[in-house]
């Protein structure tokens, strides 16, 4: 599966393209507008992602270009742009979805797995770490066996912790994903949460899932 | 002036109309006063030279006694024949010589006493060569009377001839006639207000039809159209170029402002869009130790705070520039106040505050739900942050009219009175005693949650007593059936 990410900036179009070769895609990066117009003309890609500001020729015209010779595959747009007429105009000129910059990778990989129809990851209907399964279909939670009821919240971060199992979540993330990207609380209700996840996954077992990581965030290893 | 220019126009012209009828009645009243009194001094004077001259003839004849008989006791003192001759004369004619009345025609005759006496009192003595002709107030008529002075030519006697005859007679009669012209003064008024009103309509068309034409330019927004110039009334023409020369200038400006807005993002984010990777990149980065990973996530932490922070001023800037379009979706409010109960409770957990729930109920509001999201975190998070330890927060949802209505209640410091109003001002906070934690906001959290019900249709209301707590209302119009959300 290849992308093709057309952005100027190289700091963001590295991070782009390291995330979503982690996530085991093909990516291809220009920084020119005519040249990544004429390279997704050439090559079969599977999805391009496209920044709205770019030297050479501008993304909208190269989206116009694309989607007036017959370009089919699905059209990411990137935008610092959150007005709500320049997204309609985007769309309208043939993007499928927009990201809003700044943004979290992890947004990013959500718009292009779906636009892509590609499953997030072989397990994705099931989380597994140790012997802690998580069933994203059912949204149910099971430990050694035995069903552990979850609040909204409380399933979300959990989900996001097994996601990402053995990588340190910072507090900053796991609040994006829970409670959307506005929501600046200045609490500390993750650590909330997290303590009644304990409660609820670790206290009864000998071997404790979820590690505090001071001054960070959380990680969640077997 | 809550009158039109067409009523007022009206009003003026009837009023006009009116004034200058009613001059004219006056005019036209007193001409035929004048003219009326000119008749009958015309009259009077004539039956009275007439009178003169019988009297005179009658002398000069010698019939039988014209003569007055100085000695004679009877008061017809005029010779039977003369008597005669001035019975003719219509009117109430009066002979006498200095002292008494020498004749009396038969209208003066049928007089009560009274006016009789009055008639010839006046005769004898109000009357001079000098004052021939007076009105004479008598109990039936007012009477304009006519002396002649002559000289008995036998008996060398002074003799006067009066002649009086009845002024309000004649002019009664005429005032009667022009009192019911005066009936049709209103009609005529009702006549020109209707016409006024018509006429000053097909006048004032043209400013009408521009006035309509720049509502709905107002009501649509849409500055891009322009008034029409129909070429058929000067004045209306140059206020319609006036007015489309100034919507150049409006769409230019916005315009620009539009751009500037667009350029700031631009300029404003996509430096945080290459921190924020970075960051993110850099803390996941294999085996980095704890105490680097810290740092860098306060720098996340303060990335994401300032992205949240340039996104709500630039959403406010192009709130001022009037733009409240926002994405629409179907929204269940249900699930939307539940996951804020829930968030509550966490938020309350640590800070000892109990969070109850209201009555809920499935409605469906159409707006942007990760905006709906954010204005409800701002004011559950705001009750939570003013609320002392042991208080209560309630958050409820229910139907009112076409609305859903989420009240969000708390037992807290509330705000005094006059603090009300600026609540939702940027960057306001009062100086309240107490408030916890480390940091109070970013005092953008009411004017964003307010900009967001605004941009849904709907309204936040405040109801706080100091001490006592605050209540949040959050009104929104519910989806109507049949509405198609656009995006």
């Amino acid at each position: 599966m290849k992308i093709l990410v057309i952005e100027d900036d190289p700091t963001v179009g590295e991070f782009v393209k390291r995330g979503l070769e982690e996530h085991r895609w093909t990516v291809d990066l220009v920084a020119d507008g005519a040249e990544g117009e004429a390279l997704a003309r050439s090559q079969p890609y599977d999805l391009v992602i496209l920044d709205l500001r770019l030297p050479g020729r501008p993304g909208p015209e190269v989206l116009r270009n694309l989607r007036a010779r017959g370009f089919e595959r699905p059209i990411l747009v990137l935008t610092a742009q959150d007005a709500v007429d320049a997204k309609v105009e985007t769309l309208r000129a043939g993007a499928d979805d927009y990201v809003t910059k700044p943004f979290a990778f992890e947004e990013l990989l959500a718009r292009v797995e779906a636009l892509a129809r590609r499953p997030r990851a072989l397990a994705s209907q099931r989380l597994t770490v140790a012997d802690l399964t998580i069933d994203l279909d059912a949204r149910e939670v099971h430990r050694a066996g035995r069903p552990i009821d979850l609040t909204p919240k409380e399933f979300l971060v959990l989900e996001y912790l097994a996601r990402h199992a053995g990588r340190v979540m910072s507090r900053t993330l796991i609040t994006e994903y829970a409670w959307g990207y506005h929501f600046d609380p200045g609490t500390n209700i993750v650590d909330v949460v997290i303590t009644h996840l304990r409660k609820k996954i670790d206290a009864a077992h000998a071997k404790k899932l979820i590690t505090t990581v001071r001054g960070v965030g959380y990680v969640l290893k077997g | 002036m809550f009158w039109s220019l067409r009523g007022r126009l009206t009003a003026l012209a009837v009023l006009g109309g009116a004034g200058i009828l009613i001059a004219l009645a006056v005019i036209l009243l007193s001409a035929e006063r004048t003219a009326g009194e000119r008749d009958l001094r015309r009259r009077v004077d004539e039956m009275a030279t007439i009178a003169d001259q019988l009297i005179a003839q009658g002398g000069v004849q010698r019939f039988s006694g014209v003569v007055v008989r100085a000695d004679s006791a009877r008061p017809e003192a005029l010779s039977a024949a003369t008597g005669r001759l001035l019975a003719t004369v219509p009117g109430y004619v009066i002979v006498a010589d200095p002292s008494r009345p020498l004749y009396l025609s038969a209208s003066v005759a049928s007089l009560s006493l009274r006016d009789r006496e009055t008639l010839v009192q006046a005769i004898t003595g109000l009357f001079s060569p000098d004052r021939p002709a007076a009105f004479v107030q008598l109990e039936v008529a007012r009477l304009y009377v006519r002396v002649r002075f002559t000289t008995d030519s036998l008996a060398g006697v002074p003799v006067r001839v009066a002649v009086g005859m009845p002024a309000e007679g004649l002019s009664l009669v005429r005032l009667d006639g022009f009192a019911s012209s005066l009936v049709a003064i209103p009609l005529l008024i009702l006549v020109t207000a209707i016409l006024a009103f018509s006429v000053l309509g097909s006048g004032l068309r043209p400013l009408e039809r521009l006035a309509r034409q720049l509502e709905a330019i107002q009501h649509g927004r849409s500055l891009h159209r322009r008034v029409a110039i129909e070429g058929d009334a000067e004045e209306v023409d140059r206020l319609g170029e006036t007015i489309n020369a100034m919507l150049d200038r409006l769409e230019a400006s916005f315009a620009s402002l539009r751009r500037f807005t667009a350029d700031a993002s631009h300029e404003l984010k996509t430096p945080l869009t290459v921190l924020r990777a970075n960051l993110e990149r850099a803390m996941q980065l294999p085996n980095v130790p704890a105490e680097q990973l810290a740092p860098l996530e306060d720098a996340l932490a303060n990335t994401a705070r300032m992205a949240d922070l340039v996104d709500a001023l630039l959403t406010l800037a192009r709130a001022d520039e009037g733009r409240f379009d926002l994405h629409r979706e179907p929204v269940a409010m249900e699930p939307l106040v539940a996951e804020m109960i829930e968030t509550a409770t966490i938020l309350g957990e640590s800070a000892g505050i109990g969070v109850r729930r209201l009555g809920t109920e499935a409605l469906t509001v159409p707006g942007d739900p990760n905006r709906l999201r954010q204005l409800l975190l701002n004011i559950v998070t705001n009750a939570i942050k003013y609320t002392p330890r042991g208080g209560t927060v309630s958050i409820g949802l229910e139907r009112r009219g076409d609305q859903a209505a989420i009240t969000i209640d708390d037992t807290g410091v509330g705000i005094a009175s006059v603090d009300v109003p600026f609540i939702f001002e940027r960057f306001w906070r009062a100086d309240r005693a107490r408030v916890r934690g480390e940091r109070g906001g970013l005092g953008l959290g009411l004017s964003i949650a307010e900009w967001i019900a605004q941009a849904h249709g709907g309204t936040i209301t405040v109801a706080s007593r100091i001490g006592r707590g605050t209540t949040f209302t959050v009104q929104l119009p519910l989806a109507r059936d049949g509405e198609i959300p656009s995006l």
